[in-house]
């Protein structure tokens, strides 16, 4: 008698203890990002806020200091057999990691709630690497604006911003004869690769997309990209000063802001740096794209997304279709961008709000207008497009371009070229 | 007659008492085993993976097929490895070289009964309790002509000063290796001045009774006298020449352009950012050998010395 009721109590203890379990399952997460101070971390702090309020545990683990420190976690967790619930990932890193089986699928979510039909259509090879949706956009950011400080540009005499190279050494003519530098720069593998990457890009648009997305050697070769790096050249040589290496980000933006440089050839990210510095992108800061021979609006895009991997947990199972619902809906989209300087990677939000500044908007306008006039490209040196391994060999030569006044236009294509081609 | 106080037959006694004698005798390397194992773990059988790894065809994953020197041949035909192999054998030479005469100085200059010695021993020495990050973060400023010693003299009024090495790609590892000075110097000061005070002091006597002046005494009988200690030193600061990475990163970030990525920027580049694990892993293994290059003659001439050594005997 004694053993049965024991036996039954122990038995009803387990049962509602397992009944409980499932009743508890709740949604969690850990965010793994790059984003860990200053505007970016904010911004994810505010995600992490949104998953809260619906009814998610949030954890985030931030890696300071460049990408690769985060993709070297990631590659450790996930030899480790502990791959990280949700991940900050981008460009052919996404197809990279989708082939080796990991990523987790979210096409129901995908489906339900019309996916395929708000996001620009450029970003959806890129998450849908095999036709299934991996990766949940967060953001678009635009690589080729042309920001100029007025103050200069009225002092030297140019009446408005230049929509072509040839206005471009022009209007940079008259600034260097009024006594100021033209282009405020610095020189690091992504800055040299991102000012050469929008000269490219508006100089030939077939160019552009045969080299720096398909990684043709041809195209590396030919004479039209011999012509891009006798302009950047010209840019180096006459309208930067002698001092861009080793200069900080922040010193090169102060210069335009400041009045020492006319302008300043960077992504949507410097309104932030600019917004932080006390100025007005769109007043006393001008912001127009970055100048394009071909007359139409163009767009180099950069979007920040997150991957899910594949987890047992139920509870992470369930955090993660949370997360992935929550970063498509137009809520978190504004917060976070508005945030970030950003667009939204739904062309559907929109942006005649007040947390927006006019620079944001003259963006959207523009996405839509390359959408439909098909300039819209993805960005090489913000790692959108080719692997790592020819980003990198790519980025090389570029930088050593800059860097080396005796390196002629045809030696640098050929080397980036050849280099590229080792890689194959 | 009395063989053993106690009840226990006397052949365990004898077996125990023998495995107390081997267990006391051994006793060292009982106690060195786990570290000895994890020694050979770590560095023996890592590196041979490392080795295998190199010749693999592995890339975003380590992968175990088997391809060959695929992966050194595609290294050794990249530029940049070209430019940070030689810059290794560049900046290593300098940076142990120029180290070792500044903290041999700075030694010998210690070395002369100064009054509050061991406040200036302290000046020197703390260098070295810096970080290389922060190091090479605050002489990049220094070094750079608009933040730094080229700027100061501008505005002290000597307009025509030039020091703008830290971006010139021909003279931009030279003023690393100045900052690597700072930072060593104190650490080979501090040996060298160990060196100096152990000399035999007769010697240094007789020296002086046969009428050598104090260079010559310096030249001819300390200095030789401290050969194991440089030795010491030199061992030291190739290890942390060949490892550099957080100085050139923090500093020169591998520019201008190009001009200053050393190897082990190269190892971590390729394992990390670019997904090219079998061109990191040959990367580090080249690194190996260029240690190899160095030190294998040295084990070897030091074999040799003390052959010929034995044989005089």
């Amino acid at each position: 008698m004694k053993t049965t009721t024991k036996r039954a109590v122990l038995g009803a203890a387990v049962l509602s203890l397992g009944l409980s379990g499932f009743a508890w399952a709740e949604p969690k997460t850990n965010f793994l990002s790059q984003w860990d101070s200053g505007s970016d971390g904010a911004s994810i702090a505010k995600l992490g806020e949104m998953f809260e309020a619906n009814g998610g545990k949030w954890q985030a683990t931030s890696i300071a200091g460049h990408t690769a420190n985060t993709l070297a976690k990631l590659r450790a967790d996930v030899v480790a057999g502990n791959a990280p619930p949700a991940v900050q990932l981008k460009g052919p890193e996404i197809a990279e990691w989708n082939e080796t089986g990991m990523t987790a699928a979210m096409d129901d979510l995908a489906e339900k709630e019309g996916w395929d039909d708000v996001v620009a259509p450029e970003l959806l090879p890129v998450m849908k690497p095999k036709g299934s949706w991996v990766a949940a956009p967060m953001n678009i950011h635009r690589i080729n604006w042309l920001w100029a400080n007025k103050a200069v540009l009225d002092a030297a005499g140019v009446k408005e911003m230049p929509k072509t190279w040839a206005d471009f050494n022009a209007a940079c003519d008259k600034i260097i004869a009024s006594g100021k530098i033209c282009l405020a720069h610095l020189s690091a593998d992504w800055t040299d690769a991102t000012t050469f990457e929008t000269v490219v890009y508006g100089q030939d648009l077939d160019l552009f997309r045969k080299a720096f997305m398909d990684a043709d050697l041809d195209a590396l070769r030919s004479p039209e990209m011999i012509k891009a790096f006798d302009q950047m050249r010209l840019m180096v040589s006459k309208y930067m000063d002698p001092e861009i290496a080793g200069r900080d980000y922040d010193a090169a933006i102060n210069m335009m802001a400041n009045g020492e440089a006319g302008f300043f050839l960077m992504g949507d990210w410097a309104i932030g740096n600019l917004k932080a510095a006390g100025f007005k992108p769109g007043d006393d800061i001008l912001c127009q794209q970055a100048p394009t021979d071909w007359g139409k609006p163009g767009f180099i895009l950069n979007a920040d997304s997150v991957v899910f991997f594949t987890q047992k947990d139920p509870d992470y199972i369930e955090g993660q279709t949370l997360l992935a619902h929550l970063i498509m809906t137009k809520d978190f989209q504004t917060i976070f961008n508005q945030s970030k300087g950003s667009i939204p990677s739904r062309l559907d939000v929109d942006l005649s709000g007040d947390g927006w500044n006019p620079c944001q908007r003259q963006s959207q306008a523009d996405l839509k207008g390359s959408i439909e006039a098909d300039t819209l490209v993805r960005s090489m040196a913000h790692n959108m497009t080719v692997l790592q391994k020819y980003r990198g060999a790519m980025m090389d030569t570029i930088t050593e371009f800059v860097n080396s006044p005796d390196m002629s236009s045809e030696d640098a294509a050929n080397r980036m070229a050849d280099a590229v081609e080792e890689q194959m | 007659m009395q063989t053993s106080v106690s009840a226990v037959p006397a052949a365990t006694t004898a077996e125990r008492g023998s495995l107390r004698a081997w267990l006391s005798a051994h006793t060292p390397q009982l106690v060195l085993a786990p570290s000895l194992l994890g020694t050979f773990v770590y560095v023996f059988l890592f590196s041979a993976w490392t080795l295998y790894i190199s010749m693999t065809d592995s890339t975003l994953l380590p992968s175990y097929n088997f391809i060959g020197l695929d992966a050194y041949v595609r290294l050794w035909s990249n530029h940049r490895w070209q430019v940070a192999y030689t810059n290794l054998f560049f900046f290593g030479t300098f940076y142990v070289a120029g180290s070792m005469a500044v903290g041999l100085m700075l030694a010998i200059l210690l070395d002369q009964r100064i009054r509050a010695e061991s406040l200036w021993r302290t000046i020197y020495l703390y260098p070295l309790a810096v970080s290389f990050v922060v190091t090479g973060t605050v002489w990049a400023w220094l070094l750079h002509p608009t933040t730094g010693f080229e700027d100061l003299a501008h505005r002290l009024g000597w307009a025509s000063f030039k020091f703008n090495w830290i971006i010139d790609r021909h003279k931009a590892l030279y003023a690393i290796v100045i900052t690597g000075f700072w930072h060593a110097s104190g650490f080979c000061m501090v040996l060298f001045l160990a060196g100096l005070r152990s000399v035999d002091q007769d010697l240094i006597k007789a020296a002086q009774i046969d009428g050598a002046s104090m260079g010559r005494i310096y030249r001819r009988v300390i200095l030789p006298a401290m050969r194991p200690i440089s030795i010491a030193v030199m061992v030291v600061l190739l290890q942390y020449a060949i490892k550099t990475f957080d100085l050139v990163l923090a500093l020169t970030n591998g520019g201008p352009g190009i001009s200053t990525v050393v190897p082990a920027i190269i190892v971590y580049d390729f394992m990390f950012q670019r997904g090219l694990i079998a061109q990191g892993a040959a990367a580090a293994i080249m690194i190996l050998c260029a240690l190899a290059v160095v030190l294998v003659p040295y084990a070897l001439w030091l074999t040799w010395r003390r052959n010929r050594g034995a044989v005089h005997d």
